[in-house]
C-alpha cells in the first residue's frame, strides 16, 4: 500500500496527526472532569452514561490506535535518529537554546505513557469497576432518580485527598506540559506550515496549550488535596448505602405480607 | 597569535582515529582559517610528517567543500563557510578543536575529509527537471511572481556543504533535501515531476542513513547561506500530498509514480 509509513517523514506526519488527535481527547477528558467541581451527582451520572454506552468500545479502540501509532512512530523515529551518528563530537556547541525541551521529548513521553497505564489501572479498573462488588467496596452511588451506579466521584476524592498521590499526578501533568510545549508547534511545522506568522502563532499556542492543560488537569488533584472533603462525602455515601439496604428490605416485607 | 590546535587525525576510512595537539606561533589575525591550516601543514611537512587532509576549493564561500567543525560548531563561530572565517574571530592563546563532519552517512575518508556522495545520490534520485529550459535568455520568457522566486531562491542557495547534517543532533539531511525539493517545486518547470521527486528523494535520504528532523532548527542556525527550515515544512507537505495522490491514483487504477 502506498500509504504505508515507510520513511521517517511519513512516520513523523503520523506522530503529528495522532498527537493533534490526542489534543481532542485531552479537551474532552478535561471538560468532563470539570463536573468534579459541580458535585458527585453530575459527575457520577456523566461517568456512568459515558461508560455504559456501547459505542465506548469503538471509542476506546480508536484511542488505542491513536495512542499506539503516536508511541510506535515516535519510538521508531527516535531510534533511527540516534543511530545516525554513532561516533559523537568531542566538543559540541549548539546555537539554538531550546534544546533541553526537544531532547526531553522521549523521556516526558515515557513518563506520560507510564502515567496513563497507572491512571487507567487505578481509576477505570480500580475499585467499583466490577459491578457485583461495588457494595462491598463502598463504591455504589444512588442517583436522585434511584439508579445505583458506580461512585467514581468517591474514588477520585479518596485518591486525591492523599497528598503523595496528588503530587505524583501534578508531576505527571508537568511532564505532559513540557511535552506539549514542544509538541504542538512541532506538529504544526511537521504538517507543513511554512508561513512565519502562522508558525509564530503556533509557537505561542504551544506554550498556551501546555499551560492550560497542565494547570487544568493539575487543578483536580490540587483541589481535593487542599480542600480535603473526605469525611463529608464518605458519610453521605454511607447514609445512601444504608437507605439502599432499607429500601431493599421494605418491598421484600411487603411481598411477604401479600403472600400471607 | 599563539594557538593550540586539537585536530582529528585518521589514516583512512577504517582507522579508529584520534586527536593530536599542535602548537602554532606567529599567526596573523588577518589570515583566514584555512590559511592558518596551510601554515600548520607547511610546518608539519617541513618536519617530515604527513600533512593534515582537509577539503577546500574556491575559498570564496561559494563551493561549500571546506566544512570543518570548529569548537563544536560547523564552519566555526562565523556565519559563512570555514574559508570565510578569519583568525580575528579567535583570541591569542586559544585552544581550537577541529573535527570532521560526523554522521554515519558521511564516512570519514582521512583526517578532516568526509565522503559526501550521499548528497549526490539524493540529487540523482530526483533533484533535477527533465525538460529543456533553453538558454539563459529563455529564462525570462516565463514570468514568475516575485514571491515564488524568493521562495525558490531560499532553497536554491544551498551549496550542499553538509553543515546542516553536521549540526543536527540526529544527523539528519532534511534541510539539504528540503532545499532541493523546495527550489524546484515552487517553479513551474519543477512542478511536472513533483510527486516522484519528493518521494524518491525522501526515500533515498532515509536509505543513506540520515536521521529525522526534530524541529530544533540547529541546521538553520549554522547554514552558511541561510537556508530556512520553512523548506522542511514544504517538503513534508509535498511528501504528504504525493503519498495521498499516489494512493488515490492506485485505488483508481491510474498511473502510479515510479519508485
Amino acid at each position: 500500500m502506498s500509504l504505508t509509513p515507510n520513511t521517517n517523514i511519513a512516520k513523523k506526519i503520523l506522530t503529528a496527526v495522532s498527537g493533534l488527535l490526542i489534543f481532542g481527547f485531552l479537551t474532552g477528558h478535561f471538560l468532563g472532569n470539570l463536573l468534579l467541581f459541580v458535585g458527585a451527582e453530575p459527575f457520577n451520572i456523566y461517568a456512568h452514561q459515558l461508560t455504559s454506552n456501547p459505542l465506548i468500545y469503538l471509542a476506546e479502540l480508536i484511542l488505542v490506535i491513536i495512542f499506539g501509532s503516536h508511541i510506535v512512530t515516535g519510538i521508531q523515529v527516535t531510534l533511527a535518529s540516534r543511530g545516525a551518528r554513532k561516533k559523537g563530537y568531542e566538543v559540541r556547541n549548539e546555537r539554538t537554546p531550546k534544546s533541553w525541551i526537544v531532547k526531553s521529548m522521549p523521556y516526558t513521553g515515557t513518563i506520560i505513557f507510564l502515567f496513563i497505564i497507572f491512571h487507567i489501572i487505578s481509576f477505570k479498573f480500580g475499585p467499583g469497576f466490577d459491578e457485583s462488588a461495588r457494595i462491598n467496596e463502598g463504591m455504589l452511588y444512588l442517583t436522585m432518580e434511584g439508579e445505583p451506579i458506580r461512585d467514581l466521584y468517591k474514588l477520585v476524592v479518596v485518591r486525591f485527598t492523599n497528598p503523595a498521590y496528588s503530587i505524583f499526578y501534578v508531576i505527571a501533568m508537568i511532564s505532559m506540559g513540557i511535552h506539549i510545549a514542544h509538541a504542538f508547534q512541532s506538529a504544526i511545522r511537521t504538517l507543513g506550515v511554512t508561513n512565519k506568522t502562522y508558525y509564530q502563532l503556533a509557537q505561542k499556542a504551544s506554550i498556551a496549550l501546555a499551560v492550560v492543560f497542565t494547570v487544568g488537569f493539575s487543578s483536580f488533584p490540587l483541589y481535593f488535596m487542599v480542600s480535603q472533603p473526605e469525611l463529608a462525602v464518605i458519610e453521605e455515601v454511607e447514609t445512601v448505602e444504608s437507605e439502599v439496604i432499607e429500601m431493599n428490605e421494605v418491598p421484600a416485607s411487603i411481598e411477604e405480607l401479600d403472600v400471607k | 597569535m599563539k594557538l593550540t590546535l586539537k585536530i582529528w587525525r585518521q589514516k583512512n576510512a577504517k582507522d579508529a582515529g584520534g586527536f593530536k595537539s599542535y602548537k602554532l606561533d606567529d599567526i596573523s589575525e588577518h589570515s583566514s582559517f584555512l590559511e592558518m591550516l596551510d601554515t600548520l601543514n607547511q610546518q608539519i611537512m617541513n618536519s617530515g610528517d604527513e600533512p593534515i587532509v582537509f577539503e577546500s576549493d574556491c575559498r570564496e564561500g561559494i563551493c561549500g567543500v571546506c566544512g570543518l567543525v570548529i569548537n563544536g560548531v560547523p564552519h566555526g563561530p562565523g556565519r559563512g563557510t570555514t574559508c570565510q572565517l578569519h583568525m580575528r574571530s579567535f583570541k591569542d592563546g586559544d585552544e581550537i578543536t577541529i573535527e570532521p563532519w560526523r554522521a554515519d552517512a558521511f564516512p570519514i575518508m582521512k583526517d578532516l575529509m568526509v565522503d559526501r556522495s550521499a548528497f549526490d545520490r539524493i540529487i540523482q534520485s530526483g533533484g533535477y527537471i527533465s525538460v529543456n529550459t533553453g538558454s539563459a535568455r529563455d529564462a525570462n520568457e516565463k514570468l514568475i511572481p516575485q514571491k515564488d522566486i524568493e521562495k525558490a531562491f531560499d532553497g536554491a542557495q544551498c551549496i550542499g556543504c553538509g553543515a546542516c547534517v553536521a549540526a543536527c543532533k540526529n544527523a539528519s539531511a532534511n534541510l539539504f533535501t528540503a532545499a532541493k525539493v523546495s527550489h524546484l517545486v515552487v517553479l513551474p518547470q519543477g512542478k511536472v515531476e513533483r510527486s516522484e521527486r519528493v518521494i524518491n528523494m525522501v526515500e533515498q535520504h532515509d536509505k543513506e542513513g540520515f536521521g529525522s528532523c526534530s524541529n530544533q532548527t540547529e541546521c538553520e542556525a549554522v547554514c552558511p547561506v541561510g537556508v530556512t527550515v520553512s523548506n522542511i515544512s514544504r517538503m513534508n507537505r509535498e511528501y504528504a500530498r504525493a503519498k495521498v495522490k499516489n494512493f488515490f491514483n492506485a485505488t483508481r487504477g491510474g498511473d502510479k509514480c515510479k519508485k
